[in-house]
């Protein structure tokens, strides 16, 4: 004879998921001094942009995204992460029929069948999360990639204007220095007149 | 005395960098003299002038940027240009 009972399941499931996105490229510096000498430079001129130095790479945050420049290589790595909590819980009475073992095995197999539903339907939400959160990190990398790029590339310009006045010096006496700037090209010039020894 | 006027430029904006040295040697100087200086000192500015990123002219002087560079007709100029990328 089959019996019903009344089982009460419990299930809690909770997971995190996570979305990355990065780009990496070459800050190729023009190499006027040594290559450890425009690194010390880069170093410095990262330092003055705010950048912290974490295991000998300088960390930026550039539009709200996290850069990370090795001086020494010149490898640039812009990285975005974004992550969230999922969960699904179920906690309810549920009848099962037509049971013809103890109550005990009954709530077993309605706590079992609860647990396969609440995982198939974490799986779900997991996926339409990690979708959001995909898209997420590409566009915030999208919006932030020309600012990270211009910022570089003003920094490396800083670095080769530093390395070409520190060459010019070792060359000869500068006797004059001028900058300026074409309002209509963008266009950032320095300018060193430089006396030659014989 | 020698002199050269470097000048580099560059735009934020599109990334262009660009380097121009113009020599002007002592006025007893030889052309071969000029030549051969001129090229030693593009050499010791922009040392990895092999590199294939590189693009080097010698063309005509032209127009100072700085108010101090020597006028453009000047035979004695020939300025060369580094434009990486």
């Amino acid at each position: 004879m089959s019996k019903s009972y009344r089982c009460r399941v419990k299930v809690d499931l909770k997971e995190r998921v996570a979305a990355r996105d990065a780009v990496e490229y070459e800050l190729d510096l023009g190499r006027i001094l040594g290559k450890k000498e425009e690194a010390a430079l880069l170093r410095q001129k990262l330092r003055a942009a705010g950048g912290v130095e974490q295991d000998g790479k300088i960390a930026l945050e550039i539009g709200g995204v996290r850069v990370e420049v090795d001086p020494d290589t010149g490898q640039v790595r812009a990285e975005v992460e974004a992550g969230r909590a999922v969960e699904h819980a179920i906690d309810e009475e549920r009848q099962v029929y037509n049971v013809r073992d103890s109550a005990e095995q009954a709530h077993r197999s309605a706590q079992a069948a609860a647990e396969q539903q609440a995982r198939s339907a974490l799986e779900a939400k997991k996926a339409a999360v990690q979708n959001e959160l995909d898209g997420q990190v590409r566009g915030r990398l999208g919006r932030a990639a020309p600012q990270i790029v211009r910022r570089l590339r003003e920094v490396r310009a800083q670095v080769e204007k530093a390395a070409m006045e520190r060459k010019a010096a070792r060359l000869g006496t500068v006797v004059a220095r001028h900058e300026s700037e074409d309002k209509a090209t963008g266009d950032r010039s320095l300018t060193l007149e430089v006396e030659l020894p014989d | 005395m020698a002199r050269a006027t470097i000048t580099y430029t560059h735009n934020p904006q599109t990334g262009k960098r660009e380097w121009h040295i113009d020599y002007q040697s002592a006025a007893d100087a030889t052309m071969h003299e000029h030549e051969s200086k001129h090229r030693a000192l593009v050499r010791e500015l922009v040392g990895a002038l092999d590199s294939p990123d590189l693009e080097v002219d010698r063309g005509q002087a032209r127009q100072p940027r700085a108010p101090a560079a020597a006028q453009p007709e000047d035979p004695q100029r020939h300025p060369a240009q580094r434009k990486p990328q």
